[in-house]
């Protein structure tokens, strides 16, 4: 069977590297499924989840801003934040997400980089939120 | 002669020093263990970010973005030497910032000016007593972890590059080649220079870009400029700490010889006066023979 090798790149670690049959990307213009002999692609990302079905079942990620290239039967996945579902602590990420809106609705920020950035956060951590949410859905 | 007791004072207070050194040779060659870590885990990003940038400038001419343009006739360059905060680290500051006074002689011809905003205390210290045109106070902006002092850097040069009369931006840093080498490195930052991707194998030329190929440039590359400012960062860190590492290192053994120098001086001393004392003893009894 044909497979696609699968690589999240952070500028910290390697979040993930291994053969994948399909992979669903949170594409900036749509969300976008993989699978092996796509065409070369390379595309922006937008917080979301990366899902890969992999040998051992179906990993999720929660990926933040970033980017794709899709180029022959490699998947490489550029992004600043990486999460597996069982590295999220949910009540955490809630009271985080709570203090971003709470900081961006009362727009207690000195510069218009510091709104972006919170903003960015927000929906970084909307990204982990969901995945987590997912998750724990699946289990029940 | 030092009296026997000046010794063992300064016996005593080279041994504390030892402790100290000893003690920051230790941490500092546990902090680069995580250090050299945190270098390695970083280079995939950096390395992934090139290929896409080559795959990109291959289907389109990067030539035309901002980022590219190189001033006709350069005149203010800013220059970023990376230091650490602390000292106590052998050569790892002053290699440094000889680089960056050579490169202001060097360079001075080329640019009418020639700003410094260094990063670290050591640096902020230097530019301030050597009088140096001082840019923006980038060491202010620093963030606890690297990766958020990359991001904020990136945007307030890219930003200082753009819309300011700077025409080049260079930084000077430390890159780490072991615990007892350290190259300095000056990389020119901005312009970008469309050769820097050019070494790429056989990428397809057919790709397909979302959103669309100028948008997808113009988002990859100050991603790469963050990109290649952390990686500076956290080479610099480990530079650092194998610097510290080595430099504590030698003052311990340092202390060692001298503590077995002064030891030995130390003994001789005793038995002179030992000596002596059994003379003034013998010479009285021999008197009182008389």
């Amino acid at each position: 069977m044909a497979t696609l090798s699968l690589q999240i790149v952070t500028p910290t670690e390697t979040a993930f590297a291994d053969t994948t049959t399909s992979v669903t990307l949170p594409g900036t213009v749509g969300e976008l499924g993989i699978l092996p002999g796509h065409l070369p692609l390379m595309t922006t990302l937008k917080p979301g989840t990366v899902r890969a079905a992999t040998a051992h079942g179906e990993r999720s990620f929660a990926v933040g801003f970033g980017f794709a290239e899709v180029s022959g039967d490699t998947v490489r996945v550029l992004v600043d934040a990486c999460h597996g579902a069982d590295s999220i602590d949910a009540a955490h990420a809630k009271a985080a997400l709570a203090e971003l809106e709470r900081q961006i609705s009362t727009s207690e920020f000195k510069t218009r980089e510091e709104l972006d950035e919170a903003t960015r956060e927000a929906a970084r951590t909307r990204a982990r939120l969901a995945l987590v949410e997912r998750a724990t859905k699946t289990q029940h | 002669m030092p009296s026997l007791k000046d010794i063992r004072n300064r016996v005593r207070s080279v041994k504390n020093t030892q402790k100290i050194t000893k003690a920051m040779k230790l941490v500092a060659a546990a902090k680069l263990r995580r250090a050299t870590d945190a270098v390695v885990q970083s280079r995939p990003y950096a390395r992934v970010m090139r290929q896409m940038l080559a795959s990109v400038s291959h289907a389109t001419d990067p030539s035309t973005n901002p980022l590219f343009a190189a001033a006709d006739a350069p005149r203010t360059c800013l220059l970023v030497p990376v230091t650490s905060d602390r000292g106590l680290c052998g050569g790892f500051n002053a290699t440094i910032l000889r680089q960056t006074t050579a490169f202001l002689t060097d360079q001075a011809a080329g640019y009418e000016r020639i700003v410094v905003s260094p990063l670290g205390r050591k640096g902020t210290g230097f530019a301030r007593r050597t009088q140096l045109k001082l840019g923006r106070d980038l060491d202010a902006l620093r963030l606890a972890r690297h990766a958020d002092t990359a991001a904020v850097l990136a945007r307030q040069l890219v930003d200082d590059f753009l819309n300011t009369d700077v025409d080049a931006v260079f930084l000077v840093y430390n890159q780490f080649v072991s615990a007892l080498t350290q190259n300095v490195v000056t990389l020119q930052l901005l312009p970008l220079s469309a050769s820097s991707f050019d070494e790429v194998e056989d990428a397809p030329s057919d790709f397909i870009f979302e959103p669309g190929q100028q948008e997808l440039l113009e988002a990859l590359l100050p991603k790469y400029i963050e990109s290649q400012i952390l990686a500076a960062l956290l080479e610099s860190e480990a530079s650092e700490l194998g610097a510290r590492m080595t430099a504590m290192d030698n003052a311990t053994k340092n202390a060692s010889d001298l503590i077995e120098r002064l030891t030995l001086q130390m003994n001789r001393a005793r038995q002179a006066m030992i000596t002596t004392e059994l003379m003034e003893i013998t010479s009285g009894a021999e008197a009182l023979k008389g």
